[in-house]
C-alpha cells in the first residue's frame, strides 16, 4: 500500500517538472492615461560630466553652425567658450529640448516681425512663431534692439539655413515669442499703462517667461537716496515723479501701482527676467531690475540678469575674475577675419552693474559681442556681429526658463526660479573682496545655494538644472503635498531567483515618475532599480561543501514514534518540514520560501501514528521581540510520512506559509518595500525513496505552491496573484560505488521557478498641472524566460578514518532561469584530513576561456 | 543778506508763475509741471549751448540714458519750412517726435506763439521720450 501511495506521488511530481517545462514569458500591460509630459531624464546616467564630456547629441548641437554663429568670436577658437555653452544649452538641447510649445514674452523695441514691421525677419519666420500686442516700432538699420534680444531667445534653427555665415539660433529657438513694444512708434507706448496692459496680454497668452531687456539706470541705493532726500513716503510716489523726469506724461503712483499689480499678476504663469544696467561702475542694482526690492511682492519669480564676458576653454571652476581695467587693455579686434583676440591673464570679467541688492534672485550670462538679427531691407536679413550687453545676456536667462519650462511642465515659476538658481555655477567665487558679500539662499529639503553680491549665484548650467537636485525620492499619495516620499537610492528589489529575468523584461522601457529636492519631475527607468541575477547559478557554498565531508555514510532515520501520538511546543522549524528533509540520503535543503525550515519561528507540532506512517502536524509562527525576531514565516503544515526503515520511504507535506515582508525570497526596499506585507502560500510537497538494491536508491523531492500577495497603494509592488512555483530535484544514489565507504550521486535538478503567475506593480507617472500624483498599473508575467536545469555528480569517499575526499561536478544549463545565460560548469574538490578541511573549485561559462578559482581552507570549523 | 533773500524771493515766484497749469490739460491727478517736485523750467533756452548743458545737467541728474548721435542733432540752425504751419500741441509733439533735434527751435518758437509753460514743458516730454534710451545695449 505504501509502496503504491509513494509511486503516485512520485509520478505526480514528475508531471509537475514536465508542466514546468513549457511556455514563456509575456508582459499584459495595463496602461491608464498619461496626463502630461514628463522630463525624461536617465537619471541613473548622470555623472560628473566635464566640460568636453559630452553625450552624441549634446556635441551635435554644440557643432550647429547656427549654435556657433552666435558667438563667433569662439568660432575655430580652441581658446575660448561659446556663449551657448558655457550655460550647458546644448546638453538641454540633447535632452530634445527647444522651447517647444512655450511661449516667451519679449518687452523690447524696433521689431521686424510681422507685415506692420516691415516684414518677418528669417529668424522669426516659423509657422505661429510670432505673436504681438499693439503697435511695434519698425527696426531699421540702426535700431534693432527687439530683433536681437529676440533673436538670442528663440531665433529658429532653420536646417537649411546651416553653414551660413552669420545665420544664428536662439536658446529656446522653436519657442513662440509674444512681443510687445514699450515705446512703440512715435513713443506712443511709452507709459506704465501700455506695459501693464502689455504684461496682462502675455500673462493671457500664457507665456512663461517676459523678458525685459531695457530699464533705468539708476541705481537703487541713489534711488533711495533721491526719495528720502525729495521727501517721497512712498516709492509709487517717488516712482511717478522719475518717470516724469524721463518724459513720461500723465503718470501718478496709480499708474505705478498698476503696473506692478500686473508684473505680479504675471508671475502666476511666468517669470519676469530683468537685464541690469550695463553701468559696471554702479555701486548696486538698478531699479528696473531691482522692482522687487521695493515691491516684495515681485521677488517669487524674478531674476535679474547680468553679464560677463568668459575668456577661455577652461571650466568655470578654474577661471579666475578678472580686473575691468585689464579687460580694456588685452583686446585686439582683426577686421578681416571679425574676431577678437586677447591676452587675457584672467577669464571671468563683470560688464554690467552688480546684482547688488537683488543678489538672492540674480544670475550671470556672456553677453559679450554676439551674433543676433538686426533688420530686414529689401527681405535681405541682416545681422549684427558683436552686440554686448545685459541686453543679450537676459534673453538667454529667459529661454532658458522656457527649456526648464517645456522640461518641467508641473513647475510653477517660482518652482523654475529656484532650479536655475540653485544648479548655478558659483564655482568660481573667489574673495569678498572680488565677488561682494555674500549670502545664501535656503531652497528647502536642505538644498542651499551660495550667492554675492556682484554675480548672484553665478552663471546658469542647464545641464545641472535638468538633473535632479537634492534628494530624488518615488512618491505615493494623493498629491505632491500630500504624499509619502521613498529615496530612489534606497529603493531597490531583488527578485527571487525563482522569478529569473521576468522582471527586467516586464518593466524593460517602463519610466516611473520621481522627484528632486525642488519637486521636479523626472522619468526614470524602473528596470534599474531591479537587481538583476547572476549570471551563474547559484551553487552551494565550498563551506556546505565541506560540510558535506561531515557523516555523510549515515542515512539520517527520521522521526521515531514510541508512542500512538505526540504533541510538543518546538522553537525551530515545524516538525511536517522537517519530517520533508530528514530520514533519506543526505541532502541539501532547496531555497523555497515557504518550506524554508529556518524561517519559521516557535510553534506547536504534533504527530500521529498511523498504519505503518505517522501524520504529523505543525503551526508555527516569528517570535518578535525588541532586540531581535525569530522566523520569518507564519505556517500551518500537515504531513503523512511513511516508515523510514521500509525499502520505499516518503512523505507528503501539504501547508499554508505566510511569508512576512519578502515575495518568495524576493526583497524589497524603500519604495519596492514590503514590510507591511506577506505573501501567502498554499503548497504541496513530496519527497520519496525507493531503494533499488541493497546499495542504489532513487530519491526525488518535488514542491509545488501557489501564491498570491494582498495590494497595496504605498509601495511600486501593488500586488501579485497566482504565482505558480515548483521545484524538481531526482537523485541516483549509489553506495560502495569503488570502495565500501563511498557514495555516488547524480542528480537532475530543476530549481525553484516560477511557472506562472502575475505581479502588479503601480507605477507613478507624471503629476497634473494640480500637483496631484498619477499613477498606472502594469501587470508583469512572472514566468522567466528560460528554466534552469542542474546535471550533477556527487562522490564522497572516506579513504580512512582521517581522511575524506569529496568530489562534485556540475553543469546548469540556462542559470537562474534566464534564456540567454550561458551554460554553466563548475568543479568541486573538498579534502578533509583530521581537523583540517580545503575546498577548492573552478568554475566557468560556456564559451569563456575564463576560469574562476576559488578555495577555502578550516581548521577545526574555523575558516 | 537782504539782497540774497530778494533774489530767492524772485526766483519763487517766478518759478510758481511759470508752473501754471493749463486749463486744457487734464492732468489733476498726474505728476507734471504743477507738481512740486517737477522743475518746469529745467532746460534753458537762452542758447543752445545753454540748453544742451541744461540737458545734460538734467540727464545726470536722473541718471538718464541719450545716445550722443541724439545729442549730435540738436541745433539752432533753421526749422524746415513746414514748421512754420504748426498751430496745436499735437502738431509740435508730433513735429518733436519726428525730429527730436529740432527741440531747441521748436520750442522757442512755441513759446514765441504763446504757448504756456505746461505746453512747452508737454513738448520737452516728448523731446525726452524720444531721446531716451532705456535699452540694455551696452554701446562703450
Amino acid at each position: 500500500m505504501n509502496v503504491h501511495i509513494s509511486k503516485a506521488m512520485l509520478t505526480g511530481s514528475l508531471c509537475c517538472l514536465l508542466a514546468a517545462c513549457g511556455g514563456s514569458s509575456n508582459t499584459k500591460p495595463s496602461l491608464s492615461p498619461t496626463p502630461s509630459t514628463a522630463f525624461f531624464a536617465e537619471t541613473a546616467s548622470v555623472v560628473a560630466e566635464s566640460k568636453h564630456d559630452q553625450s552624441e547629441t549634446s556635441k551635435q548641437s554644440l557643432q550647429k553652425t547656427q549654435f556657433q554663429n552666435v558667438d563667433r568670436s569662439c568660432k575655430n577658437n580652441d581658446d575660448c567658450t561659446n556663449a551657448y555653452e558655457l550655460l550647458n544649452i546644448h546638453k538641454a538641447h540633447g535632452y530634445g529640448l527647444s522651447g517647444k510649445g512655450q511661449s516667451i514674452a519679449i518687452m523690447d523695441n524696433d521689431f521686424n516681425v510681422n507685415a506692420a514691421t516691415g516684414g518677418v525677419h528669417n529668424e522669426f519666420d516659423s509657422v505661429n512663431k510670432i505673436t504681438t500686442f499693439g503697435d511695434l516700432e519698425q527696426a531699421n538699420s540702426s535700431n534693432y534692439h527687439g530683433n536681437f534680444v529676440s533673436s538670442i531667445a528663440a531665433g529658429n534653427y532653420n536646417k537649411d539655413h546651416e553653414g551660413e555665415t552669420l545665420n544664428m539660433m536662439g536658446v529656446a529657438y522653436n519657442a513662440n515669442l509674444y512681443i510687445t513694444d514699450y515705446i512703440g512708434p512715435n513713443r506712443s507706448n511709452y507709459h506704465l499703462d501700455h506695459w501693464a496692459a502689455a504684461t496682462n496680454a502675455a500673462a493671457k497668452a500664457e507665456a512663461v517667461v517676459q523678458n525685459n531687456s531695457w530699464g533705468y539706470d539708476i541705481s537703487i541705493k541713489d534711488a533711495q537716496a533721491k526719495m528720502v532726500k525729495s521727501g517721497y513716503n512712498s516709492y509709487s510716489d517717488w516712482a511717478a515723479h522719475y518717470f516724469t523726469t524721463s518724459g513720461m506724461t500723465n503718470v501718478d503712483a496709480n499708474s505705478v501701482n498698476n503696473y506692478i499689480t500686473a508684473l505680479d499678476n504675471f508671475q502666476q504663469q511666468g517669470v519676469i527676467v530683468w537685464a541690469l544696467s550695463n553701468k559696471n561702475d554702479m555701486a548696486d542694482a538698478d531699479i528696473s531690475a531691482g522692482l522687487p526690492v521695493f515691491f516684495p511682492q515681485l521677488e517669487e519669480a524674478w531674476l535679474a540678469v547680468g553679464n560677463i564676458d568668459y575668456l577661455g576653454s577652461q571650466s568655470i571652476a578654474d577661471s579666475s575674475v578678472g580686473d575691468g581695467d585689464d579687460y580694456a587693455t588685452n583686446f585686439s579686434y582683426d577686421d578681416n577675419t571679425k574676431t577678437y583676440s586677447s591676452s587675457h591673464a584672467d577669464n571671468i570679467y563683470h560688464q554690467s552693474a552688480p546684482c547688488g541688492q537683488t543678489a538672492a534672485y540674480c544670475l550671470v550670462a556672456d553677453g559679450t559681442k554676439l551674433t543676433g538679427a538686426a533688420y530686414l531691407d529689401n527681405e535681405e536679413d541682416y545681422y549684427r556681429l558683436h552686440g554686448t550687453g545685459t541686453s543679450f545676456a537676459a534673453p538667454q536667462i529667459s529661454a532658458s526658463i522656457a527649456l526648464l519650462a517645456e522640461a518641467f511642465p508641473n513647475h510653477t515659476p517660482e518652482q523654475l526660479v529656484d532650479r536655475l538658481l540653485a544648479s548655478a555655477n558659483n564655482t568660481f567665487f573667489s574673495t569678498k573682496d572680488i565677488d561682494g558679500e555674500y549670502g545664501i539662499t535656503n531652497f528647502g529639503n536642505g538644498i542651499t545655494h551660495k550667492y554675492s553680491y556682484k554675480f548672484g549665484h553665478g552663471i546658469p548650467d542647464l545641464a545641472m538644472a535638468l538633473k535632479p537636485i537634492g534628494t530624488a525620492v518615488v512618491r505615493f499619495g494623493s498629491s505632491l503635498d500630500n504624499s509619502q516620499a521613498y529615496a530612489l537610492h534606497k529603493t531597490f528589489l531583488t527578485p527571487s531567483t525563482a522569478m529569473g529575468d521576468a522582471l527586467q523584461l516586464g518593466l524593460q522601457g517602463e519610466k516611473i515618475s520621481i522627484y528632486d529636492g525642488l519637486d521636479g519631475e523626472f522619468a526614470y527607468a524602473l528596470e534599474q532599480q531591479i537587481k538583476p541575477q547572476s549570471k551563474a547559478p547559484q551553487l552551494p557554498s565550498l563551506q556546505q561543501q565541506l560540510q558535506h565531508l561531515d557523516g555523510f555514510a549515515q542515512a539520517h532515520t527520521g522521526l521515531s514514534l514510541s508512542q500512538q501520538y505526540m504533541v510538543q511546543p518546538t522553537y525551530g522549524a515545524a516538525l511536517p518540514l522537517q519530517r520533508l528533509f530528514e530520514g533519506y540520503s543526505n541532502i541539501d535543503a532547496p531555497s523555497i520560501s515557504y518550506l524554508n525550515p529556518a524561517a519559521t519561528g516557535a510553534g506547536i507540532n504534533g504527530a500521529v501514528n498511523i498504519a505503518d506512517g505517522h501524520l504529523l502536524y505543525g503551526f508555527t509562527r516569528p517570535l518578535n521581540n525588541a532586540s531581535s525576531q525569530t522566523g520569518q514565516d507564519t505556517s500551518l503544515s500537515l504531513a503523512y510520512a511513511t516508515n523510514p526503515n521500509k525499502q520505499t520511504r516518503s512523505a507528503i507535506v501539504a501547508g499554508l506559509s505566510m511569508e512576512q515582508g519578502s515575495l518568495l525570497n524576493s526583497i524589497g526596499q524603500g519604495a519596492w518595500g514590503l514590510k507591511q506585507k506577506a505573501a501567502k502560500t498554499s503548497y504541496l510537497a513530496f519527497t520519496g525513496e525507493h531503494k533499488l538494491s541493497a546499495n542504489m536508491s532513487l530519491k526525488m523531492m518535488a514542491a509545488m505552491g501557489k501564491t498570491h500577495m494582498d495590494k497595496s497603494s504605498q509601495s511600486l509592488l501593488a500586488g501579485a496573484e497566482g504565482i505558480v512555483t515548483n521545484y524538481v530535484d531526482l537523485r541516483l544514489n549509489k553506495r560502495q560505488a569503488f570502495n565500501k565507504d563511498d557514495l555516488l550521486s547524480i542528480n537532475l535538478t530543476r530549481p525553484f521557478r516560477a511557472q506562472a503567475g502575475q505581479m502588479t506593480v503601480r507605477i507613478p507617472q507624471p503629476a497634473d498641472a494640480a500637483g496631484n500624483l498619477n499613477y498606472k498599473n502594469k501587470t508583469i508575467n512572472l514566468e522567466p524566460s528560460g528554466q534552469q536545469l542542474n546535471l550533477g555528480v556527487d562522490y564522497r569517499t572516506e579513504i580512512n578514518q582521517q581522511l575524506t575526499l569529496g568530489l562534485s561536478g556540475l553543469y546548469s544549463r540556462q542559470p537562474n532561469h534566464i534564456k540567454d545565460n550561458p551554460d554553466h560548469y563548475s568543479m568541486t574538490m573538498a579534502i578533509a584530513w583530521d581537523k583540517f578541511k580545503l575546498g577548492l573549485r573552478g568554475d566557468k561559462f560556456e564559451a569563456s576561456d575564463t576560469i574562476k578559482k576559488s578555495a577555502l581552507l578550516s581548521y577545526g570549523g574555523q575558516l | 543778506m537782504i539782497k540774497r533773500g530778494w533774489l530767492t524771493l524772485a526766483l519763487w515766484a517766478t518759478m510758481l508763475l511759470g508752473c501754471q497749469l493749463n486749463p486744457t490739460v487734464d492732468a489733476t491727478t498726474a505728476v507734471g509741471c504743477h507738481s512740486k517736485h517737477i522743475n518746469c523750467q529745467r532746460f534753458d533756452y537762452r542758447s543752445l549751448t545753454q540748453f544742451n548743458a541744461s540737458l545734460m545737467a538734467h540727464m545726470e541728474r536722473w541718471n538718464l540714458n541719450v545716445p550722443s548721435r541724439m545729442l549730435e542733432q540738436i541745433h539752432a540752425k533753421e526749422l524746415p519750412v513746414r514748421t512754420t504751419k504748426l498751430a496745436s500741441l499735437a502738431d509740435y509733439i508730433e513735429a518733436i517726435n519726428q525730429r527730436p533735434g529740432d527741440i531747441f527751435l521748436l520750442v522757442k518758437q512755441a513759446r514765441e506763439k504763446g504757448f504756456n509753460t505746461y505746453e512747452t514743458f508737454l513738448m520737452e516730454q516728448a523731446f525726452l521720450r524720444s531721446i531716451v534710451d532705456l535699452s540694455r545695449l551696452n554701446n562703450s
